[in-house]
């Protein structure tokens, strides 16, 4: 083939461009460390790419929320065992109560002390959380849901609304316990925990009442208004297990999307840095060849 | 005819072949130069009785090293390759904006939406209610950045369309002057070419041809015709027409190609015969990659507003009061084609799961507002509301008159938060409107679940709705909305049934063995601050596939786009390669019969140096020879 003389400078440094090209990529790709360095270099794993950070980003808002959901029910365990304790304490003093031994002047210290529960057990259940929201009351987190007395008349202004966190894709976790829940509706008993503990004080302190009767409606409806508690307090732990068992599924969901972006879009460096090599020994096979080649003319050897 | 004049002969060929060599040196570096050659031949013979003598030699002509087929061939590729290399440019620009991570619109969706579960988690909290504004701000800013470099592109596109036109009307200029050049040097016939001035012209259609794809036609008298599109006439001998850029008629802000004849009639050459060239890749690249870049992205904007927005309007804010707009929603644009007199129909979004990246073309087919619907991609008919449109045509129109539909081009450059909401965080739906309570006097084990507001139909609540269970009709009697009642059968509904009012536009679910006299009471959701039942259900939006006919999320419709331009980008590249190769095989080939190489040349010189230094010898011998002859005289 007939060879022109441009032909040998425009293939030389074509060639030489094309290298470059290659090299100043694989350069880029071992700087920054990406394999994919803009959609075209393979649109199917740029496009892959992008939904599963959404996914490791969706996944990561849960295990937030996670964490929330786990903190809120944390507080209500908090608030739910403390009730108990106050139930459970009643309830043993309602027992000696019961004995007939006790004078009309020893039943009086023990509705005082009742008194002191009775008030524990309101700003128990009119508890606010760490936004000072209030934890009994439903929707209702501005208003005091519970306005009581020892033998007054008990109110509860919340409402009977979940407060939930979503923890995972599927599931939106109830992470409240309205003071409805807790307080007022008590399966097998005809009224709320606080008439319950007011109405027995007011016969341990009225001479007239008869003290055996109001402590035996008193415990049957203390150990009503213990299992109402109990049955509550399961559901918050099996809730908080449930979350931490999510918590387990999203780590592990979360290696799993780092490994699927990583194998997506991370570079084999042994396989990059071996090809910048290789490249750049091209690169300067071509350069000299291009020199030693141009020099080559039969002008050099003409005239003198 | 003697030894001296046979001499000089052979003196004059060796000087013209020399005269060319040099010719040849110097225009070694000419772009579209091919090598010129003296063709030699003997002078006619004279005839004497002992035979035929030679009488010497005589130049014939110059000829250029020139083929026809490997000229078209390098023609053809450079076309192509300058169109792949055009539509690479603009793409890549595309390309390179969805790449990088921190200005593409990912990072923003997730923002936003991780903002919206902070919400849902703190109902009623301000610092996260005024966090997923300042997100929502920052994807809007993104969809508007995004938007805003496609229409700079854009601009870019249509600068460059004009810009190539008068480029191209240069070049038909200059190839219709040498034209007429090369007839008046070759007027004496084709048989002595003007070589230098062939060269020039072929050069000048090449470079012609990295603009647009042309073809041409020789003429008799050496010039040669140019043709544009499927045959429009550039240049004809010495004539050139125009091509001018001219707006379409059903899109002023478009760009066309017009073919302005000498006469000066104007006609509009349809795009898709444009094809080769920088101009053919940039209407390519218009057609096939802008136009639906900038529709997919509108597509995302609109699927999140009207979704994001249907949901707020169900939801109740901070105040008590129900949901508004969150996005200012976007509206489809529509463009009255030039020379329509019937008012604009009113076009609004329908369902946005039909909704798609296309554009229609709407056309009156009567004077009461008749139309037909066609999807500009492929020309089908289609019905308004299957592509999630509601087109509300004026009363009165003109047969013939139409309008351009872009539905979604503008949408993300549109997107904008509602400034109401912008400036007031409390105004951020977060609960729902009604909540549910069941008695404290119940008996029975039902439990009504599932509450869910559909529409704002029926809402706010004017009063309580109380649903009472009668155990001898089972049914639930219902006061305060409709229907009347709701038949719930405990032996075979325990497990639940679903319920929607019509009084007020509300789903629920009962479930359980009601007590006969049990009543559950829905309300308006006074104070309800910690509700975050909407706030939820906008978070799941997110993954919702709500776009595509319910196939596809907000993250899809981008991640397909950003796939559909990556794609076309490698498939451009990849041509461009393939494109440049076949280019540089063409320019080989050609290059290999008609430029120079230098070191023939320089052997050339020597060869046509050594014939002249023998034919001056012959002249020398034959002085000699004279001089002997003069000599036998002393």
């Amino acid at each position: 083939m007939r060879v022109s003389t441009g032909m040998i400078y425009n293939q030389g440094v074509s060639s030489i461009q094309e290298r470059t090209a290659d090299l100043l990529r694989l350069q880029q790709q071992v700087s920054t460390g990406r394999r994919i360095l803009v959609p075209s270099d393979d649109p199917v794993a740029a496009a892959r790419a992008l939904e599963t950070t959404q996914a490791q980003s969706v996944n990561d808002q849960f295990q937030i929320n996670q964490g929330a959901a786990s903190d809120a029910l944390g507080l209500y365990e908090n608030k739910l065992a403390a009730v108990e304790d106050l139930i459970i304490h009643i309830r043993t003093r309602a027992v000696e109560a019961g004995n007939g031994a006790f004078s009309r002047e020893e039943l009086g210290y023990i509705a005082t002390d009742l008194r002191g529960q009775f008030d524990a057990l309101l700003a128990v259940a009119n508890s606010q959380d760490g936004n000072g929201e209030y934890m009994f009351a439903g929707y209702k987190g501005d208003t005091e849901p519970f306005s009581a007395s020892v033998g007054g008349a008990v109110s509860y202004a919340g409402d009977q609304g979940e407060r939930t966190i979503q923890v995972s894709s599927s599931r939106i976790m109830p992470v409240s316990n309205s003071g409805d829940e807790v307080f007022m509706r008590i399966d097998g008993a005809t009224a709320d925990m606080f008439t319950m503990i007011s109405d027995f004080i007011t016969a341990l302190e009225n001479p007239a009442a008869s003290v055996p009767t109001a402590v035996s409606t008193v415990i049957g409806n203390m150990d009503n208004a213990l299992d109402n508690v109990l049955r509550v307090r399961a559901s918050v732990g099996s809730r908080m297990n449930e979350v931490e068992a999510l918590g387990n599924v999203a780590s592990d969901l979360s290696v799993q999307y780092s490994e699927t972006l990583s194998r997506l879009q991370d570079v084999d460096y042994a396989q990059a840095v071996s090809d910048l090599t290789l490249e750049k020994t091209y690169l300067e096979a071509a350069q000299q060849s291009f020199l030693r080649i141009s020099q080559l003319s039969l002008f050099n050897y003409l005239g003198g | 005819m003697g030894l001296l004049n046979i001499g000089i002969t052979g003196l004059n060929a060796a000087q013209a072949g020399l005269v060319t060599t040099s010719h040849n040196i110097s225009n070694a570096s000419v772009e579209g130069y091919s090598r010129q050659s003296i063709v030699q031949t003997t002078n006619t013979p004279m005839f004497t009785g002992a035979g035929f003598f030679g009488q010497g030699t005589r130049v014939e002509t110059v000829k250029r090293a020139y083929n026809e087929y490997l000229t078209q061939q390098l023609l053809g590729a450079g076309t192509q390759q300058a169109s792949l290399a055009s539509y690479e440019a603009q793409i890549s620009q595309i390309n390179n904006l969805l790449a990088d991570s921190s200005v593409g619109l990912s990072p923003a969706l997730q923002g936003f939406f991780q903002a919206v579960q902070d919400v849902s988690a703190n109902p009623a909290s301000i610092p996260a209610r005024q966090s997923m504004i300042s997100t929502a701000e920052s994807l809007v800013s993104r969809f508007q950045y995004l938007d805003g470099r496609l229409d700079e592109i854009r601009d870019g596109v249509e600068q460059q369309i004009s810009s190539s036109v008068t480029e191209i009307n240069s070049y038909a200029g200059q190839i219709a002057d040498i034209n007429k050049r090369i007839a008046l040097a070759q007027v004496g016939g084709t048989s002595q070419q003007a070589n230098d001035l062939l060269d020039q012209r072929d050069q000048l259609i090449s470079e012609l041809n990295q603009l647009v794809r042309v073809s041409t036609i020789p003429a008799d008298d050496g010039s040669l015709s140019v043709f544009v599109g499927s045959g429009q006439p550039l240049v004809i001998g010495g004539q050139a027409s125009t091509l001018a850029a001219t707006p379409y008629a059903f899109d002023s802000s478009r760009l066309g190609i017009s073919l302005v004849a000498p006469t000066g009639v104007t006609v509009q050459v349809p795009e898709s015969l444009l094809d080769g060239g920088k101009l053919g890749g940039l209407l390519a690249f218009r057609r096939e990659s802008l136009d639906g870049a900038q529709n997919q992205l509108g597509l995302v904007a609109v699927g999140l507003a009207e979704t994001f927005n249907a949901q707020h309007r169900v939801g109740q804010d901070l105040d008590g009061n129900l949901g508004g707009d969150f996005f200012t929603p976007p509206q489809p644009t529509v463009l009255a084609q030039a020379g329509t007199t019937t008012a604009a129909p009113g076009v609004q979004f329908g369902n946005v799961a039909e909704l798609t990246g296309d554009d229609y073309t709407l056309t009156f087919t009567d004077a009461v507002g008749g139309y037909t619907l066609r999807r500009n991609a492929d020309g089908v008919a289609v019905l308004a509301a299957d592509v999630g449109l509601v087109i509300t045509p004026p009363g009165a129109s003109v047969v013939g008159d139409g309008f351009t539909i872009q539905p979604t081009r503008a949408a993300a450059g549109d997107l904008a938060l509602s400034p109401q909401l912008a400036g007031n965080p409390r105004l951020i739906a977060a609960a729902a409107p009604v909540i549910s309570a069941a008695s404290l006097a119940n008996t029975g084990s039902a439990t009504l679940t599932g509450l869910t507001v559909n529409s704002t139909t029926g809402l706010p609540l004017a009063g309580d709705i109380t649903l009472t269970f009668d155990a001898s009709t089972n049914t639930f009697s219902v006061s305060g909305g409709a229907p009347a009642s709701l038949s719930f059968d405990p032996i075979t509904q325990a497990n639940g049934a679903s319920f929607t009012l019509t009084s007020a536009d509300v789903s629920f679910t009962l479930s359980g063995v009601p007590a006969n006299g049990d009543t559950f009471t829905l309300s308006a959701n006074a104070g309800g601050v910690s509700d975050n039942r909407n706030a939820v259900l906008l978070g799941k939006l997110q993954l919702g596939k709500t776009m595509l006919g319910g196939t596809a999320s907000y993250q899809s419709v981008y991640s397909s786009l950003v796939a559909e331009v990556g794609s076309k980008t490698r498939e451009v590249q990849v041509n461009g390669a393939a494109q440049a190769t076949l280019l540089e095989q063409a320019t080989a080939a050609r290059d290999s019969l008609s430029a120079v190489n230098l070191d023939e040349e320089a052997a050339n010189l020597i060869r046509y140096q050594q014939a002249y230094q023998a034919a001056a010898r012959v002249m020398s011998i034959s002085s000699t020879l004279f001089d002997e002859v003069l000599a036998i005289g002393r």
